[in-house]
């Protein structure tokens, strides 16, 4: 057997977990372009993953994970300057980690792939919900229209009793963190991925990004610098908006699918969707 | 099971069933703290604790949502954000201020009245990237429950916690003391406040007391007679109580600026106040409780407690 080495995926339902999955795994079989790692021999689990590679493929909606079939995926995999590695990836829902915020509990099964984990991956979708201040949207719609602030403020809207599921996305990301350092005792290493990058990829880096639209989450990685190294990445694992169906019949008559795939450090720009897993378990 | 009933267990040859390991691991609740949580805190590292005195509707939840709100938006006061064990307590306090929660006009959630004190926390790290982690520990005490210690040293003395406290701070309602019916009895009631907790020997010869005039915004709207009570009033303070607080200090703050005096922008002396109140005051040469009644068996066992937990709980870095 290779060396092992296991990937944690992290993040809220819809946060882009599986795409990127299924574009990995659709980048690996291909084999045609130049990746940081490259796949040795077919995985055990390759039913599953040519499944929701096929979705990827045809460019339709990778399914989401549910709850009842977590599925851990190991890949065969080599790179220059990392040698031959088996890499376990578990493809956990979405929906686990949301309710590890409302229930504030974790299943052994959880906690199993935390403590084992070389390197997580936290997903994120650029769509994040902020818990905007009153004060604040009351400001933007004065400035958006005079003439409608006076009926917006004064328009009749039903009081919402507060939960957990309206806390904003920053802070359940920081959460879903403390939970992992909590259960950890080792440094981690974190790859931020912001998904469907091409949605927001004018507005600077990845690292800009994530400055701008999390500064919660992002002063919590940079003052946890002896707990987490980390880097934020951009991905773009379908290359459009699928929904849209022009968009996505100008991705389907595109003549490598490869070329949909757009990944961002800093300002590098490639099409090599390992890049975040060999800067994970690079190194340093 | 009593030993009888153990052995004669045994006797039949019933072996005992191995307890099931649970399914799931529980994590930190996110809520607000009470003493047990707060206490472990303390005793991973040295926490610094500020406590928010005032009477109802003084502005003290107000502060600390908006102290919460402003590390929302990136480093504050010269602190970066680096963890906190209670936010969903400080969500909770924020959300009649967010749009999600439907209302028109921004509000705070009453302190509740409960027997327990709560505690938010924050860890923070300043600014340069060689600066030390810092926990600090909020507390605002109820209105109500101010109210009644305030009526009885019976009652303050319940209050035992203020005694660990690095900075006490008293919140004098600036929208009381711009309404002239009011102002005398918001005076009062801060003044009272402050009697209460040095009768009960709440104050250690190392706590800084800052005395806060919330909600600045209401006096500057009402007009220069309400700036020169504000004056009058520090003044007043000051003569009454600099003998007998060696680190007391004034400051004027509008955490959340009404919206229509233009000012959402303004800081209100928000940050510059969080960081004062967040700074260790040289220890006096005496031991820093000394002076201060020593706690109880109960504080002990409790501390104790404390103590087991971290040692069970801690990481090896």
């Amino acid at each position: 057997m290779n060396n092992p080495a296991n990937l944690l995926f992290i993040g809220l339902p819809g946060s882009g977990k599986t795409t990127f999955l299924a574009a990995l795994w659709h980048v690996l079989s291909d084999r045609s372009s130049a990746t940081r790692l490259r796949q040795t021999k077919p995985s055990r689990e390759r039913t599953y993953l040519n499944q929701l590679t096929k979705e990827w493929r045809e460019c339709s909606q990778v399914p989401r994970t549910n709850l009842q079939n977590d599925q851990v995926v190991v890949l065969h995999l080599d790179g220059e300057g990392f040698g031959a590695f088996d890499l376990s990836i578990p493809d956990l829902a979405g929906e686990a980690f949301k309710q590890q915020l409302t229930d504030r509990r974790m299943s052994r099964q959880h906690d199993l792939f935390v403590q084992e984990a070389t390197g997580v991956m936290l997903f994120l979708h650029p769509d994040v919900q902020k818990g905007m201040q009153l004060t604040v949207a009351r400001r933007l719609e004065a400035e958006l229209s005079g003439s409608q602030k006076e009926e917006s403020a004064t328009a009749s809207t039903e009081e919402n009793t507060w939960s957990p599921d309206m806390l904003p996305t920053q802070v359940k990301l920081v959460e879903l963190l403390q939970f992992l350092l909590e259960r950890r005792q080792r440094r981690l290493r974190v790859a931020v991925v912001v998904s469907a990058w091409d949605l927001v990829d004018q507005l600077g880096t990845p690292h800009d990004f994530v400055s701008k639209e999390l500064p919660l989450l992002h002063q919590f990685l940079g003052s946890n610098d002896d707990l987490i190294e980390h880097t934020v990445f951009g991905v773009s694992a379908q290359g459009g908006d699928i929904t849209d169906e022009k968009q996505k019949q100008t991705l389907l008559e595109l003549d490598d699918a490869l070329e949909r795939i757009k990944v961002q450090q800093d300002q590098q720009t490639s099409q090599d969707i390992t890049k975040p897993i060999a800067w994970l378990l690079g190194v340093r | 099971m009593t030993d009888a009933a153990a052995g004669s267990a045994n006797e039949e040859g019933t072996k005992p069933v191995a307890e099931a390991e649970p399914a799931f691991i529980d994590l930190f609740s996110g809520a607000v703290l009470g003493a047990t949580d707060a206490e472990v805190i303390t005793l991973r590292s040295r926490t610094h604790l500020v406590v928010f005195a005032g009477a109802e509707g003084s502005g003290k939840t107000t502060v600390l949502a908006a102290i919460y709100e402003r590390l929302n938006q990136g480093p504050f006061a010269g602190f970066r954000f680096a963890g906190s064990r209670s936010l969903l307590g400080f969500e909770e306090i924020c959300h009649l201020n967010r749009l999600a929660s439907g209302g028109v006009q921004p509000d705070t959630q009453r302190t509740r009245l409960t027997e327990e004190t709560k505690y938010y926390h924050l860890t923070l790290r300043g600014e340069e990237p060689s600066a030390a982690r810092r926990d600090i520990l909020l507390s605002a005490m109820s209105g109500e429950l101010f109210r009644m210690a305030k009526d009885s040293k019976e009652d303050a003395e319940r209050l035992t916690f203020l005694r660990r406290a690095d900075t006490i701070v008293v919140l004098v309602d600036g929208e009381r003391l711009a309404n002239t019916l009011q102002r005398t009895s918001a005076q009062a009631d801060a003044a009272d406040i402050l009697e209460s907790l040095l009768d009960a020997n709440m104050v250690g010869p190392n706590c800084q007391v800052d005395l806060v005039f919330s909600k600045l915004d209401r006096i500057t709207a009402a007009g220069k007679p309400a700036e020169e009570f504000l004056s009058k009033t520090q003044e007043k303070f000051d003569k009454r109580f600099r003998a007998r607080i060696p680190h007391l200090a004034f400051r004027r703050i509008a955490a959340r600026p009404a919206p229509s005096l233009g000012q959402e922008d303004s800081d209100g002396g928000l940050a510059e106040a969080f960081a004062s109140w967040t700074t260790i005051v040289s220890p006096a040469t005496q031991d820093e409780h000394q002076g201060v009644p020593a706690p109880s068996c109960d504080e002990r066992e409790f501390s104790k407690f404390g103590w087991r937990y971290f040692e069970r709980t801690r990481r090896h870095s």
